[in-house]
């Protein structure tokens, strides 16, 4: 088991929170949408990798 | 034991985070209980994918044979996998999806199943016919 994708995920998380209202206050609203929704990506890229491992490891388990 | 106090440190450990991240960024905090979900199921399937001869063994002494073998794990892995998907989709907020995906498990398993009940009820009737 791969901790380290949990604090990897968290961390995009909070990198996310704190760009989110720096760069809505300088008055750059479409680029804090951006990267909210570019940590989203990055966050589920991240996780499709690990579910195909898993329904991998389940369809090989149970057949 | 080692493993489930490993698994264990790692869901307290998501479950703050999550906590921490529910409050700054909730998308971002579901994607992270996705996550450790995934994890945390994977490494418990590799610890059972080592026990599953031992349980192949067990189904064998019992009389089973090799296809009902693999009827009955196809059933108990789709159960789990319905379940964690349902609940990944519950998480979410997203009950009625959830509920589909249950859906699909039962029909899944009530399908592997009836060839069996047929069986049973064949023989119960050459039974009644003796």
């Amino acid at each position: 088991m791969n901790i380290d994708l949990i604090f990897k995920i968290a961390g995009i998380g909070i990198i996310v929170a704190v760009l989110n209202p720096i760069l809505t206050k300088a008055g750059r609203d479409e680029q804090a949408t951006l990267v909210t929704v570019a940590g989203l990506i990055i966050a589920m890229l991240v996780i499709a990798g690990e579910i195909r491992d898993l329904f991998g490891t389940l369809r090989s388990l149970f057949g | 034991m080692e493993q489930l106090i490993r698994i264990s440190a790692a869901g307290v450990a998501a479950a703050i985070l999550i906590m921490l991240l529910r409050g700054l960024k909730s998308e971002l905090a579901a994607a992270l209980t996705v996550c450790a979900s995934v994890l945390m199921l994977g490494a418990v399937a590799a610890t059972v994918a080592d026990a599953s001869g031992a349980v192949a063994d067990l189904f064998s002494k019992a009389g089973l044979g090799s296809e009902q073998t693999a009827g009955l794990l196809k059933i108990i892995g789709a159960a789990y996998t319905a379940e964690f998907a349902s609940s990944i989709c519950r998480d979410m907020g997203e009950t009625s999806v959830a509920s589909k995906i249950e859906l699909a498990g039962r029909i899944y398993i009530v399908l592997t199943a009836v060839p069996w009940a047929v069986t049973l009820v064949s023989a119960v009737k050459e039974l009644g016919m003796q």
